[in-house]
This record gives structure tokens, sequence and C-alpha cells, in this order.
């Protein structure tokens, strides 16, 4: 190991230079992959606290496509479904704060308090209660709005130019969730104007021995114009989603990996250049050629590895100044997250690339034939 | 290259004794590299065997060579060759770390042989720290540790001062008596054949003479 670092140490302008490309792009791919796990952590949070609701939209898209009052009464009907809750959600700022979102804004979320269990009862509550039918003007806030308001059991939150009497705080589920103020949906469609038919989303809550998957394709033999979406078939979107935004993250990672790469690559042949003589020495010494291979992977491995730990290094501070400012400006709790397996995958992807970049060099090295490399200055 | 074969080496015969002092000397051009090279396995001929410790090593696979080599050839050069990155022990260390042996032993084998060259004291300097001298010294060393069949040494004064020439020839005068230690030197300096057993001459690849210095002498 001391001697790697030696021999790396003859050059060390170049050694760091070649360290520092590769230290840029796993610095990019730090900082986008956690932002990806950000997004997959929100996917996995949806995906355990609605793994019993079905999502119900029309069936056919358009102006005159919409969801009635008869089609939720036609939709309790059908076996294996316990409530149909309709849930408004609204922003929860008055006036648009700032034209970049990161993460979800906070929201209204409108629900018949009766059934509010059935739909949010998955998340623990940190303080106080659930709204009851008895409640007008209260709210059940999530973490990240508690934490930003300065509320706490019994504080008032402002909305619609109305006071809301917060009963009751949400444990931090680091997903959407944190990000909601419950409200009774009839206080909502009152205070902000909204008809008493309209219909926000319509969440189909099964019975706990019905298969969801089962009771959504009921639902839609059943009921005319309406589209069930499973907890299966929501994941599926879901994923797909965050499938599209990783092919970006792993474009940019690739970018890295050719550019960081071929620095490694070009750093090792001259390298091999410099000491032809020395492999030459070694050979005549004894040493075999998988022993010469060996020292050049070493090599270009620790270049990978240090650069992948200084690019690590300035991401998560990176991550860390913008979880610090532009996240916590929007009222969000982080977005940048730099998990434990972002780190020994990125750690692992760029000692990789040192490797790979190694092979050709480190081979043209145990190539070399003896009598040559003795005579070469 | 053009067409034309050129002959390094043509038609040597020679035999050397174990525990021989031998020089081998010639001008430039005249197949003493050669003979080296393929005595030490870094090269091989086109035809004609070389028995080396009773094994015919123009037979053996070239995956076995650097075995061949680690085992019964120690080299010395006329540039010393050391690593620079590494210091006088670890250089010495190094042949014995690629025969497999382990830390502990490789260390006390090097620090016998580095004290046998009289640098005890000099173990953790680097080559650049030494002067030519002590760095053939190290070299020398380095040959001598894994107790090799013979060592091979090419134009090993051709880099340092006549009297520091003539204290390293000494050097291996001494481990040859002490030892029984093999010694082929290439030289082209009559000084330092004159301090050998033995003297062959090669001219245009051949063996022209092959005397011993006491019967010259005589």
């Amino acid at each position: 190991m001391t001697r790697i670092l030696r021999n790396m140490a003859r050059r060390k302008v170049r050694t760091g230079l070649t360290i520092f490309g590769i230290a840029i792009g796993v610095f990019a791919l730090t900082v986008m992959g956690a932002l990806s796990e950000y997004f997959a952590l929100q996917l996995n949070q949806a995906e355990s606290l609605y793994s019993h609701i079905i999502g119900i939209t029309p069936a056919k898209t358009g102006l005159n496509a919409h969801l009635t009052t008869s089609m939720v009464a036609q939709i309790r009907q059908v076996n294996g479904v316990l409530y149909v809750e309709n849930i408004i959600a609204t922003t929860l700022n008055d006036t648009r704060q700032s034209a970049i979102s990161l993460g979800p804004p906070e929201t209204v979320i409108g629900v018949d308090p009766a059934a509010v269990k059935y739909v949010f009862g998955s998340i623990p509550l940190r303080a106080g209660r659930w709204i009851d039918p008895t409640d007008s003007r209260a709210t059940v806030v999530g973490f990240s709005v508690a934490q930003k308001h300065h509320l706490g059991i019994g504080s008032a939150l402002a909305w619609q130019k109305h006071d809301y009497t917060v009963v009751g705080i949400l444990s931090d589920t680091n997903g959407f969730p944190d990000q909601y103020a419950i409200i009774p949906l009839d206080v909502v469609q009152r205070d902000a104007k909204m008809p008493r038919s309209a219909i926000g989303q319509l969440d189909v809550v099964t019975q706990p021995n019905a298969d969801p998957e089962v009771v959504s394709r009921q639902i839609e033999r059943e009921v005319p114009q309406v589209k069930a979406r499973s907890p299966r078939q929501e994941a599926a979107d879901a994923a797909q989603q965050m499938a599209v935004f990783n092919a970006i993250v792993l474009g940019g990672a690739l970018l890295a990996a050719v550019v960081g790469g071929l620095a490694v690559v070009n750093t090792m042949i001259m390298s091999v250049n410099e000491r032809t003589r020395e492999i030459g020495i070694k050979k005549a010494l004894g040493a075999e050629d998988r022993t010469i291979v060996r020292e050049y992977l070493s090599e270009a491995a620790l270049i990978g590895l240090l650069g992948g730990v200084a690019g690590l290094w300035a991401g998560w501070v990176v991550a860390s100044l913008l979880n610090a400012t532009v996240a916590a400006g929007l009222g969000g709790s982080d977005v940048w997250r730099v998990t434990p397996r972002l780190v020994v995958l990125v750690l692992s992807f760029a000692m990789g690339l040192g490797l790979v970049a190694g092979v050709y060099p480190a081979w043209s090295a145990a190539r070399l034939d003896p009598v040559q490399a003795l005579r070469s200055e | 290259m053009g067409g034309e074969v050129i002959r390094a080496l043509d038609g040597v015969n020679l035999r050397v004794r174990r525990g021989e002092f031998l020089s081998v000397m010639g001008r430039s051009g005249s197949g003493k590299s050669t003979l080296l090279n393929v005595i030490s396995c870094l090269d091989r001929p086109t035809s004609g065997t070389i028995l080396l410790d009773g094994v015919d090593v123009t037979r053996v696979s070239k995956s076995q060579l650097p075995r061949i080599r680690r085992e019964k050839i120690g080299f010395i050069f006329q540039q010393f060759n050391l690593i620079p990155t590494l210091t006088a022990i670890e250089n010495v260390m190094l042949p014995m770390e690629y025969a497999g042996l382990d830390e502990r032993n490789r260390r006390e084998k090097a620090m016998a042989a580095l004290s046998a060259v009289d640098l005890a004291d000099r173990m953790g300097h680097r080559p650049s720290e030494l002067s030519g001298g002590q760095q053939q010294r190290v070299a020398i060393a380095r040959a001598l540790a894994p107790e090799p069949a013979v060592i091979l040494a090419d134009e090993p004064t051709g880099a340092l001062d006549t009297h520091i020439a003539h204290a390293i020839i000494q050097l291996m005068r001494r481990f040859n008596h002490e030892r029984g230690q093999t010694f082929i030197v290439v030289t082209h300096d009559p000084l330092v054949a004159d301090q050998t057993d033995r003297v062959i001459r090669l001219v245009d690849g051949r063996v022209s003479s092959d005397e011993l210095v006491g019967e010259r002498k005589a």
C-alpha cells in the first residue's frame, strides 16, 4: 500500500489532476444520486402507507370527464369496499412564494373526519389526536409543517383568512404527509368556497380481508366511466417514473465514467512508459506477469478510490448546504439524501472505474519484453 | 531490419563449474550481452541448449521462466538498477518477495546481506541518497540474498571510479571464496578480468579464447 502511494507521489501534479477528474464525476453522481435516493424513499413511504388504497380516476380524459357523487355512491356498493374517501388537496400557502419547487409543497388535505383513520391511520401521531366529526376549524399537521410554522397542540394555523386549531401532529415520515395540514372536508369546501359536490381525489379503502387487486377490477366492471388503480399499479407507475429519473442520473454517471476513466488510462500509460526500465528490472528479478499486472491495477484502483472519496465528500458537503438553504427555504425536509447504500455504491463505482481503466496499461506493462525494457532509459 | 540474419552468438560451447569466478570479455556487439541474456532466460536461443544447474532452460515453458530466474539467477547491472521508490532493504527484499518468502524471513536475509556488504547503517535510505558504490553494494546484496546458483554481473564496475570498482570486484571475490557462489562477470575492462579466475573472449559471437588467469600469467 505505501509502495503504491510512493509510486503515485512520483508525479504529484499529474496524479492529483487525475484524482480531481474522477472526483468531479463522482461529485455529480453523489449529488444526483442523493436526489434520486430522496425520491426512492418517498416512493417506499407511499407504498407502505397506501398499500390498502385504490385510486379512482375518470376513465376518459378531457373537459367533460369528471367524477360524480353518483359514482361515489356506486363504488360504495362494490364488494370488498370499506369506504370511499373524497380527498381534496389544495395549497396551504395563499401566495406563491417561490417559482421553483423542490419536493412536495405544503398541502391542505380535506378529508371526512369520520374516515380519516382509514386513509391516514397508518401514520403514527407524534402528539395530540386525529380530527373527529365534532371538530370545525381544526387540523392535524405534518411534521415539517409543524416545524416550519412553530406549531404545537393548541396553536393556530392560518389558512384562507381563518385560524385552524392544531389538535394533532404527525410523526416524521420522510414523505409527503410531512407537508400536510389535514382539515375536515366540509370545512375546506366552505372556507375555500368550493361547491359541496366537488370531488378531488377518490381513495377507496378496501376491507382488511379483501385483495385490493381484485376489488379494483371489480370496481371497473361494475361502475361505468371510472378507472381504478390498484396499489400495485400505482407503485408500478411511480417505479417507471423513478426509472426515467435514474436513467438521467446514470447518464451523468456514464459521462463521468468516460471522462474520469480516460484520464486514468492516460495517466497509467504514461506511468508505464516512464517505468519501462523498472518493469524490466522487476521481470529480471523474477516477477511474474501477474505480479506486474496487480501492481498497476492496484495503483489505478487507488486513484479511482481516492477520487471517489474526494468526490463523495464534496458531494456530501454540497448536498448538506442545499438541504440547509434551498430545501429548508421551501419548507421541505431534506431533499438530498446521502444514504449509506449511496456511499457504498459511489465508492465501488469509482474504484471499479479505476480498475477497468487500469486493465490496458497494466496488461501492456506485463507484456513488455524484459530485454527491451532493460535497455530503455 | 532487412532479410539478413544476424547471429549474435554462434556455436558457443561453454561449461561453467559451480563456484567458478569467470569473466567474459569482448567489444560491444561481440555477443556478451546476448550470452548473458540467454543464460538468464531473459532471451531464448534459436537453437542449442542451456543447462542451468542440470535443467535445460531452453525447453522450459515460458510461464516457468520467472521461477527459474528467481531460484537460479542473481543479477548485478552496470546502472545498479535499484527501484528508486524503495529503500535499500526493500530493494534487497524484492526478489525474495517474488519468490514468496514470508516478510520476517525476507527481512532477516536482507539485513544479513546488507551487513555483509557493509551497509547495515544505510538500510532505510533510498537509492538517491546513496553514492554509486553504495548503490552497487545494495545491488550485490540483492543478488546474493536469495542464494541463487549463479550471479550474473553485466559491467558491474562500468559506472564507477577505478578505486571503487576495485573494491566492488574484491567484494564479489570475497563472496565467491566464502560462499562458493558462482559469478559470471561481463566486462570490457582488463583490470577487472585480471581479478577473475578464468577469462572467456568473444569475437563476433564466437569464443576466441578461454583461459585460466593463473595459466596466462604463468
